[in-house]
């Protein structure tokens, strides 16, 4: 009996996954166990039948089985295997009728199992705000931004990915001078999948030029250095069961959190009677040395027409902003000018290590009233960079019909410039956990934009 | 070899025919670099123009190599070239052919060709020196001075082709290419020059600045309409013009970037200004938006209104912009704040005359809240005087607070202090001056100071002009006599390009203060003291502004209609003493423009 109650409560413990299921299962079970009873009981009483002279086995027939109606001349032995034989019969019924029920729940588990309900997290594509020549923030037309789909499914088994490339929204509030902003020093983020991992980079033209050594022009200080936003992720959820599916919480666990300590230098253009270096780096600008040769403005064709005289000048180790006055280093020739043109170079680092940017800029001899509004940077998911092995918990109200698929976004950002190796899970109502892939992020955040950084 | 060749050059160059120069008439300071000059590639080598010089020039070849910071002094394929200017000097009369003649004898000129150019082109010149080839051409700033050395010899065939080659390319210089080298404004930011461009041409009146003279860049500070004031005093007149009624636009400078903000308000209570800011949402003053560390509040009630106090606002106040009647008004009133109440009463009912419906606000209301200032700041009797004048252009009665105002400043009865104010010293009986005779007068220290002689005389006039040549045009003094000999009126004609001359304006401001001196009634000098001290100290003179918060703040006092009679900036002046009459007026055009200042008794 034991060994017969082990695959019973096994199987029923495999039914329990599914009402239907364990229905049809007792309702077999029941039913095999009664034809079994009532199969043996008759055939004993045949038997003892059999041992009784022909006259009284009727009597007895009646005396056990109640008054049996025995119609058209049968005997009572062959009521009896009548009887059995209906017994069985009923059985078959129910065995067959539970066939089908099991049948119906293991073509339903397989197609489920064909699409099974998962999370897909991807970078969602942004299209960098409108160059000057298409004014409007809308988004339109083609994205060439590389994506990645980084699919996990409810099961934690990998699924192959598919190339659907989802577009919404806008790239945010424009920023104070944002148009103007050349390509050079616009900030986009690819994405990469490398063994299985998604690797999400930021790249701008203009930082590979930094660390080429220049030259770099001025960038109009009164506006952003660079056009850029914070990574935005596409989340999307398709619920192939046939159930309602209520996401109630995004996870993201930072298993790996790294500053990245660059130098990022940037030159004003048209600071006011100062040459000043921006760093939009981590890193401070050591004992920076500018090397520099003030002149007239000069425009393509524009030849020079006093001998320039180098200027060197050493300054202090700076953070975000290096100075250096001017007003002592304009020639005679040029007092008085609205503006003037300062170019060379500028060297920073330690002494086995030291970088030479080469520049160009205006300097403003008079002051310009012009200056923005701060910018704003909006994101969801705030990541600290010194903050690694974190859970950061999302509320989501995400009611995903059967069948059905939802999207949302989600915005990440960093309080400076960082890489983090990422996982993000979803929690249902019902408490089943969506794992998703792992991913590393970087996230690209100019210093003195940092303190603009808001909630979403 | 050949860097060595051209630096023996520039030796040469700076000993030889510098020198030459600098031993004669016309000494090398008055050779000067050319103002702000351009140069650009051309198909031939280098154009360079000057535009407040007025001139562009080509110089032939393809290697071009200045060789000085601050002179246009270049080697161009191996010629050494420097480009000066002789500028004429304001005023005076200039021959450009007797400044050449001048320059030929200071440089030792040999050869003198003058280079034949179509009717209406400017005179060129050449000539040899030891050292080189002089190329002069009249430019409208004066004379450009070519200086070309290395050449082949010196005076050479060669040199002097070179020379007049380069000579034949001078031309106008291309204003629509400088325009274009002006950065573009929206992008980075609009210049204090700009805005005051813009203001005055929306507006139709000119626009002034009054400018932080401790954060201000030099470059700012020498634009023609700004008036610098120290922090302070710039702080305390945004408060005066508020007090007044005033909205203006103001910059903000943190040292780093700058704004435009407008003035709305003044809280006197808490001592706060309010203001408006352009931007849709937050300030630049705003706490955390600005290097200075200054902390702007929202207005309680108002959208897009913020409070800041006055001590945060010193210390970021760039410039205050106002058009003419605003800010000149302002210093105006400080200026009268504490001169006489008739003074006052005068000014300003002439000057009533002047405003139109530009200034934007009605003479009624801006007396009106001008005296509620003045009362404000214990002004009572400037006070009277401006609501005078204000009863006299408008019979309107005065509101009740007013009449309060002006009772609780010793003014009961409007009505009568008009009438005061109204007769003035016209309706005191005149005093008698003392009769003089033609001689009398000739005798005084006035024509022996400025050596007066007598250059004409009919039997009603005597007409004099000063002995030394360069004044004897400029300067005229009429005495007029009556049929008993004694003298009428006594009259100074002085050129207004003499007034206007800066190398000349000061003996011109010594004599006129000078006739008026002698011409009025000695009884009257006291009165006319405070003009005299105007026309000869010129703007020099600083006053306090009424009820500022830091005591030692000073703005420039506002001329007075005389004083501004005298530099050409209204039409005539008049002004009755105990005794005499003076008036002031200009009369014909141009070059023949003269001020014509009349004293005679009453």
């Amino acid at each position: 009996m034991d060994e017969l109650s082990i695959p019973v409560v096994e199987a029923l413990k495999a039914a329990g996954s599914n009402p239907l299921a364990l229905a049809a299962f007792a309702l077999l079970v029941g039913a095999m166990l009664v034809v079994a009873l009532k199969v043996r009981r008759n055939k004993n009483l045949l038997e003892s039948l059999e041992k009784l002279p022909e006259k009284d086995r009727l009597q007895a027939l009646k005396l056990e089985m109640g008054a049996p109606r025995i119609k058209g001349g049968l005997s009572p032995e062959q009521w009896l295997r009548q009887n059995s034989r209906m017994y069985l019969l009923g059985g078959l019924v129910v065995l067959c009728v539970t066939v089908v029920v099991l049948a119906s729940l293991f073509v339903s588990s397989m197609r489920e199992k064909a699409q099974p309900s998962g999370v897909r997290i991807e970078l969602l594509p942004e299209p960098p705000p409108p160059a000057p020549a298409a004014p409007s923030s809308a988004v339109r037309g083609a994205v060439v931004v590389p994506h990645l789909h980084a699919v996990a499914q409810s099961d934690g088994t990998p699924a192959s990915t598919a190339d659907t490339l989802q577009v919404t929204g806008s790239y945010g509030p424009e920023q104070i001078a944002e148009q103007k902003v050349p390509e050079q020093r616009v900030v986009v983020y690819q994405a990469t999948l490398d063994k299985g991992v998604s690797r999400i980079k930021y790249s701008a033209p203009y930082l590979d030029l930094v660390q080429a050594g220049g030259p770099i022009e001025g960038f109009n200080n009164l506006g952003v250095p660079f056009r850029w936003r914070f990574p935005r992720l596409s989340v999307t959820v398709a619920n192939n069961t046939s159930g309602v599916m209520v996401l109630s919480e995004a996870r993201i666990e930072v298993l790996e959190a790294q500053p990245v300590n660059d130098v990022v230098l940037l030159v004003e253009d048209l600071p006011v009677e100062r040459l000043v270096f921006r760093n939009e780096g981590w890193s401070d600008v050591v004992a920076p040395a500018v090397e520099f040769t003030v002149t007239d403005v000069q425009r393509d064709g524009d030849v020079s027409l006093f001998a320039p005289t180098p200027v060197v000048v050493e300054l202090p180790t700076c953070s975000d902003r290096c100075e250096v006055a001017l007003a002592t280093h304009i020639p005679a020739a040029l007092k008085n000018r609205d503006v003037v043109q300062v170019q060379g170079s500028i060297a920073y680092g330690a002494p086995t290590s030291r970088k030479t940017v080469r520049f160009k800029t205006r300097v403003s001899m008079q002051v310009r009233a012009a200056v923005g509004m701060p910018p704003t940077y909006t994101y969801d998911v705030l990541l600290n960079a010194n903050q690694p092995r974190v859970i950061k918990q999302i509320g989501l109200a995400q009611k995903i019909p059967a069948g059905d698929s939802d999207h949302f976004a989600l915005r990440l950002a960093s309080d400076r410039t960082a890489r983090y190796r990422l996982r993000m899970d979803f929690v249902t109502a019902g408490g089943t956990v969506m794992k998703g892939a792992e991913a590393w992020v970087e996230i690209f955040v100019p210093r003195t934009r940092a303190q603009f950084i808001q909630g979403g | 070899m050949r860097a060595m060749s051209v630096l023996a050059m520039v030796a040469m160059w700076i000993g030889g025919a510098a020198v030459c120069i600098a031993q004669d008439r016309l000494s090398m300071s008055q050779l000067v670099t050319p103002a702000q000059p351009v140069g650009r590639k051309t198909d031939h080598g280098t154009a360079v123009s000057s535009l407040p010089d007025g001139f562009e020039i080509e110089l032939t070849g393809q290697q071009f190599r200045p060789l000085s910071q601050d002179r246009l002094l270049w080697d161009v394929d191996g010629v050494l070239v420097e480009l000066q200017v002789l500028r004429k000097p304001a005023g005076a009369s200039w021959s450009a052919q007797n400044v050449v003649r001048e320059l030929e004898a200071a440089t030792s000129a040999r050869d003198v060709e003058s280079v034949s150019v179509q009717s209406g082109e400017a005179a060129r010149w050449i000539w040899s020196t030891a050292d080189g080839t002089l190329g002069v051409a009249s430019i409208p700033a004066g004379l450009l001075v070519i200086k070309v050395a290395g050449k082949a010899s010196p005076g050479s065939a060669a040199a002097r082709s070179y020379v007049k080659a380069m000579l034949l390319t001078l031309r106008e210089p291309n204003v629509t290419r400088r325009a274009e080298a002006a950065p573009p404004s929206p992008e980075a930011g609009a210049s204090l020059q700009g805005q005051l461009r813009l203001n005055s041409a929306l507006f139709g009146e000119q626009y002034y600045a009054m400018l932080n003279s401790r954060l201000a860049t030099a470059t700012d500070k020498q634009l023609p309409t700004v008036i610098p004031l120290d922090p302070e005093s710039l702080a305390d007149f945004a408060r005066w013009l508020l007090g007044l009624g005033e909205e203006f636009g103001v910059n903000v400078f943190d040292g780093r970037v700058a704004h435009a903000i407008n003035l709305q308000a003044y809280d006197f209570a808490t001592e706060t200004f309010v203001y408006w800011d352009p931007w849709g949402k937050g300030s630049f003053l705003e706490r955390g938006n600005n290097a200075a560390g200054v902390s702007a509040r929202p207005h309680p009630t108002a959208p897009r209104q913020w409070l800041i106090s006055f001590s945060e606002l010193e210390s970021v106040l760039y410039a205050i912009l106002g058009s003419e009647h605003v800010l000149f008004d302002g210093l105006r009133l400080c200026t009268l704040s504490t001169a006489s109440p008739q003074l006052a009463y005068d000014t300003y009912l002439e000057l009533a005359k002047d405003k139109g419906a530009k200034s934007g606000k009605s003479n009624t209301v801006w007396l009106e809240g001008a005296a509620r200032e003045l009362y404000r700041v214990n002004r009572p009797n400037v006070a009277a005087a401006l609501l005078a004048v204000r009863v006299t252009i408008d019979p309107k009665p005065l509101d009740r607070e007013l009449v309060t105002m002006a009772r609780s400043g010793g003014v009961d009865d409007m009505t009568a202090f008009v009438d005061t104010m109204q007769r003035g010293n016209r309706g005191a009986p005149p005093r008698r001056a003392q009769p003089q005779t033609a001689e009398a007068a000739q005798a005084a220290e006035f024509f022996e100071f400025f050596h007066l002689q007598q250059a004409q005389a009919d039997p009603r006039s005597v007409t004099f002009r000063p002995r030394a040549t360069q004044f004897a045009q400029r300067v005229k003094v009429v005495l007029h006599l009556g049929s008993d000999g004694i003298v009428t009126s006594r009259e100074l004609a002085v050129r207004q390009s003499f007034i206007d001359d800066p190398a000349a304006s000061r003996f011109a401001a010594d004599i006129t203060k000078s006739f008026i001196d002698f011409a009025v009634d000695s009884g009257d000098h006291q009165m006319v003291r405070p003009l005299l001290d105007e026309i000869y100290g010129g703007g020099s003179r600083r006053v306090a502004i009424p009820g500022a918060l830091n005591s030692a703040t000073q703005v420039p006092a506002m001329p007075s209609t005389g004083a501004l009679t005298y530099r050409g900036a209204r039409p005539a002046f008049s002004m009755t003493l105990p005794a005499t009459q003076l008036n002031m007026r200009h009369e014909g055009n141009g070059e023949d423009a003269e001020l014509i200042v009349t004293v005679s008794a009453r």
